[in-house]
């Protein structure tokens, strides 16, 4: 890589200037289009990775709900924005993997979760009591390994979630 | 037909806090056949990984602790001691949320891939930013891949599965 110089902005640069830099395509040199793994086999082993990590991925799950219910408790003690942003970090994460390993209800809730605690309104708190309803969904969808986009049942409780978050956030 | 690319010499550096996540990028970028691949807890260990190995692209997560991957791409981008200003960034995240997707473009990303994680998702990625490399462009306020042909996700409904490929004029 090596360290290159950034464009400098001429002293009278008006708004509209802009300078351009093409890049020789050094990797399209390094990668030839032959000679790899054919990208479905490719695909179908990733898959199976995939699921061979859903058990590890439950299991960190549980870890991960028994750690929100650690910070939901302090959270309720506390309130400090500390809590909550560990809260936050933790959760985002749990949004991020339930998708890949086939809990899309993980990710919907945890979606609803972090855009109210990082979209309320300045000044307003984040009830504990949301917190928890936010917990018990994720619980019930660990608790009764809810693959999928769930029953009707559980994709009324995802619903009512977004609508209670919707409000806080008006 | 899909051409088999040769990933062997590709070297690429993943970012993220989370170890789970971590684990199953580097065996889904192993099963694509990427030839290296090392991995970085925050943007504070991966630019000093930055600064004694020779990476092609870098694969990161938004939400870090100390320093998260906007603050590190942009650092890539714009610090006068930046190893790799030019270097290929995927930002991996949770966040859907299209103000978050144009706030990822404008610190100066290449290429937006929203979790949950799909290998096809992720080959995609990789095989544009080799066949379909943008110029960078630099202006008063922006340093970074051009901004006008960049792969996002709509922006309908909840987080999207990863198949989507639609490239958007933005």
């Amino acid at each position: 890589m090596g360290r290159e110089k950034l464009p400098e902005i001429p002293a009278n640069a008006s708004k509209s200037w802009h300078e351009v830099v093409e890049r020789p395509n050094d990797l399209a040199k390094k990668v030839p289009r032959t000679g790899g793994i054919e990208p479905e086999k490719a695909f179908e082993a990733a898959e199976t990775i995939v699921k061979q990590m859903t058990s590890d991925y439950v299991d960190k799950l549980a870890e991960d709900i028994e750690q929100m219910k650690r910070l939901a408790t302090k959270y309720r003690e506390d309130n400090s924005e500390a809590t909550l942003d560990q809260l936050f970090r933790l959760v985002h994460n749990m949004r991020g993997q339930g998708a890949t390993f086939g809990f899309p209800l993980i990710t919907e809730i945890g979606r609803h979760f972090c855009r109210y605690v990082r979209e309320r309104p300045k000044g307003k708190a984040v009830k504990p009591a949301l917190v928890d309803q936010h917990l018990k969904a994720l619980l019930v969808v660990y608790n009764q390994s809810i693959k999928g986009s769930g029953d009707e049942i559980s994709q009324a409780v995802v619903y009512a979630l977004a609508e209670v978050v919707d409000r806080e956030l008006s | 037909m899909s051409k088999n690319y040769d990933f062997r010499n590709l070297r690429v550096l993943v970012v993220d806090d989370c170890k789970f996540m971590r684990g199953i990028l580097e065996r889904m970028l192993d099963a694509l056949g990427i030839g290296y691949v090392r991995v970085a807890i925050d943007g504070i260990s991966a630019w000093d990984m930055l600064q004694t190995e020779d990476f092609d692209l870098v694969i990161t997560d938004w939400e870090m602790e100390p320093e998260d991957g906007a603050t590190f791409v942009r650092r890539i981008r714009l610090d006068p001691e930046s190893p790799g200003r030019y270097i290929p960034v995927v930002m991996l995240t949770g966040y859907t949320e299209k103000a978050k997707v144009m706030n990822a473009r404008d610190i100066g990303i290449t290429e937006f891939l929203a979790k949950p994680l799909a290998a096809r998702s992720l080959h995609a990625r990789i095989v544009n930013i080799i066949e379909n490399p943008r110029p960078f462009v630099r202006t008063t306020s922006f340093f970074g891949p051009c901004r006008r042909r960049l792969n996002l996700p709509s922006f309908e409904g909840a987080d999207r599965r990863a198949a989507q490929e639609d490239a958007l004029e933005i």
